[in-house]
């Protein structure tokens, strides 16, 4: 049993600018799995220009038209040193989409123009006029992840930069490559939404295990009821075969 | 009329007698037939129009301001072509011409109000350019068709662009007004009184989860423009339209404050087109408007009366379930065909907490995800039974005082009404 502690902080990375596909999903899941297990969880937001909040639990990111990212990116990089940090420090990270990208080193388009990212990830995004869209499955290290992905941006990972895992149905990261999403340490990048961590239990719950170890705390965790979530998953999987 | 467009014509109703004859319901296969062999069949034939063509364009209240304008229209005497069913796409119009022409005659219409689809009606008026576009909101939409707003939003500017005689826009939709400012169009605008504002939340208010800290969205800071008609005010559904200084009070038919402010797009357009048809006439007309197919009608099937409420995106769900505040039976029925958008990410940009006192169930291919949805918002799922008509029977057959509601998107709205074909009637 898991001892009581203070709230859990969940940080999320510019709610108004990238949360386009239902991104606000994953920070309710995050929420409602601790408190259902009688932990507090306090959802926190960071806007631009505002002070990184001190010692989240969880950092969690999503999508955005190419005007959020463009109204965002040189705050990420100001709060880039930080974020660093803190994924040295274990601290679970998801980012999804347009964020994903801008941990990697950027975003370039053809006519030169491009956004710098952080480099969490050593992967760099180009736009293309193919948009990647559609239901996708992946062999992941937390079972099959189901999700739905809407990109033109087509991200390499670059040297030895680990992907989440191997495409099963879809595209990924890009239209050639057969992987999808990015690992560095607890930092996961990926292009699915849907959003991704409801039909995903077993990998929201990865995330918060990894916030419990963070805090000394290696008890497992006490199982929910996820009866909806594996009924939603068998019935895409079916349609998908 | 040229030769090949009555070829295309004749084609395409020979494909829509062939349909009836097999017991399909022909919708837009005849217009496919008919755009492949003339594919001038939108310019020959609403070109010959001599009131010309209005366009109706946007996320929410397409159908509801094109019925309303076609019945005010009507109500004036003029003989309106329209694409009633929703079926607004351009094959969809082509149909609606193949069926309401004559062979070898020009059609029998004084002018066309069509509601298109905002990327169909950017390819649509490569074709046929028309008078008017009324152009109502952009909002997060089958996001994984058009990719992203903004790009909706370039959609319709390039459809108004396309209009000769000018544009009616919303003025609180700040990405409309300004593509009509920077195209220099000729604008009227429609608006809703500022104090009504909370009632009418635009996307980027949506959008934004921390409500306390909201960007401050460009219109704010823009001069305001002056409505040509406003909605002053409603309660129930008695709704006050300000026309210049002139106020106007109109006890409407339709409910629901998103068609009060559908009622001033249209009041806009019929006071710019029929400058002698005065205020009180037209909003007089208006109170006779009933809801078009499937938006918030009531519906019996077997003697249980049964509300439609059509739902297709995140603001459209929200507003839908801010409109009623009294417990009910609801059933959810989602589906995900390509009408429909094949993402159902939205429905977590819903909150579903209002339904708390209701019973809920859900239904449609995406049954199950409808269900982990409301799982997260805490709300109990009574059950969920993906097949559409199976979930509506065991609705019809629960036994309540409290009102059976239907939430439903676009086909699985269709699939509904079809199977119940015969046992349902209109109340």
């Amino acid at each position: 049993m898991k001892s009581n502690t203070s709230p859990f902080k969940i940080l999320f990375l510019y709610p108004n600018e990238m949360n386009i596909y239902g991104d606000t999903g994953n920070a309710i899941v995050l929420q409602k799995r601790l408190q259902w297990r009688g932990f507090d969880a306090e959802i926190i937001f960071h806007h631009p220009g505002k002070p990184l909040a001190e010692k989240p639990d969880i950092i969690i990111g999503g999508g955005g038209q190419d005007s959020g990212q463009r109204k965002i990116f040189e705050d990420l990089l100001r709060i880039g040193d930080k974020l660093h940090d803190l994924a040295d420090e274990n601290v679970p990270m998801l980012l999804v989409c347009g964020l994903y990208q801008l941990f990697g080193h950027g975003f370039y388009t053809h006519d030169g123009d491009s956004m710098r990212g952080i480099s969490i990830f050593n992967a760099e995004t180009h736009a293309t006029p193919q948009r990647l869209i559609g239901n996708i499955t992946l062999d992941s290290p937390f079972g099959m992840l189901i999700g739905y992905e809407n990109h033109s941006g087509q991200t390499k990972l670059l040297g030895d930069q680990q992907p989440l895992g191997t495409v099963v149905k879809g595209y990924g990261n890009n239209a050639e490559e057969g992987h999808e999403g990015a690992v560095y340490r607890h930092v996961y990048g990926t292009y699915l939404h849907g959003s991704i961590l409801p039909k995903n239990p077993l990998f929201a719950d990865a995330l918060i295990a990894q916030a419990f170890k963070n805090r000394g705390d290696l008890s497992p965790l006490k199982p929910l009821d996820d009866h909806f979530s594996s009924q939603a998953r068998d019935a895409l999987l079916t349609r998908l075969r | 009329m040229n030769i090949r467009t009555t070829i295309g014509i004749g084609a395409g109703k020979i494909t829509r007698s062939g349909l009836r004859l097999l017991g399909k319901n022909a919708g837009a296969l005849p217009g496919l037939v008919s755009e492949k062999l003339a594919p001038g069949i939108l310019a020959d034939a609403l070109g010959a129009l001599p009131d010309g063509v209005i366009i109706i364009t946007g996320t929410n209240g397409k159908t509801t301001t094109t019925k309303i304008i076609t019945d005010l229209l009507e109500a004036n005497g003029k003989r309106v072509l329209t694409n009633r069913m929703g079926s607004n796409f351009t094959r969809g119009v082509v149909s609606v011409i193949v069926s309401e022409s004559e062979l070898g005659k020009p059609l029998p219409h004084d002018i066309a109000v069509l509601e298109l689809d905002e990327a169909y009606a950017k390819k649509f008026v490569q074709v046929c350019k028309p008078r008017y576009v009324v152009a109502l909101n952009v909002m997060r939409d089958q996001l994984d068709r058009f990719g992203e707003i903004d790009t909706t939003a370039r959609f319709i500017a390039s459809a108004m662009q396309a209009a000769t005689d000018g544009v009616i826009v919303n003025a609180d939709d700040h990405r409309l007004v300004r593509a009509a400012e920077e195209a220099g169009l000729n604008t009227i605008y429609f608006g809703v009184d500022p104090k009504l504002a909370k009632h009418f939340p635009g996307d980027d208010d949506l959008l934004a989860v921390d409500q306390d800290n909201k960007p401050k969205n460009d219109a704010e800071t823009t001069t305001s423009h002056k409505p040509l008609v406003t909605l002053k005010n409603f309660k129930g559904q008695s709704v006050t339209y300000a026309f210049g200084k002139q106020s106007v009070v109109v006890d409407m038919r339709l409910t629901g404050q998103y068609n009060f402010q559908n009622g001033a797009a249209a009041l806009a357009l019929l006071t710019t087109l029929l400058p002698d048809i005065t205020p009180e006439t037209l909003t007089g007309q208006m109170s006779h408007v009933l809801p078009a197919f499937g938006r918030g009608e009531v519906v019996e099937i077997d003697g249980e009366r049964i509300e439609l409420i059509l739902i297709k995106n995140p603001s459209g769900f929200r507003l839908a379930l801010a409109s009623f505040h009294d417990p009910a039976t609801a059933l959810i029925a989602i589906n995900d065909n390509d009408p429909d958008g094949r993402d159902i990410s939205w429905l977590w940009d819903v909150d579903f907490t209002s339904l708390s006192k209701s019973e809920v169930a859900t239904t449609g291919l995406r049954a199950y995800d409808m269900a982990l949805r409301l799982q997260y918002d805490e709300i109990p799922v009574a059950w969920s039974e993906p097949d559409l008509a199976k979930a509506v029977t065991k609705l019809l057959q629960h036994k309540t005082k409290v009102p059976k509601r239907i939430f439903c998107n676009y086909t699985a709205m269709l699939a509904i009404r079809s199977h119940f074909g015969k046992e349902l009637h209109e109340v």
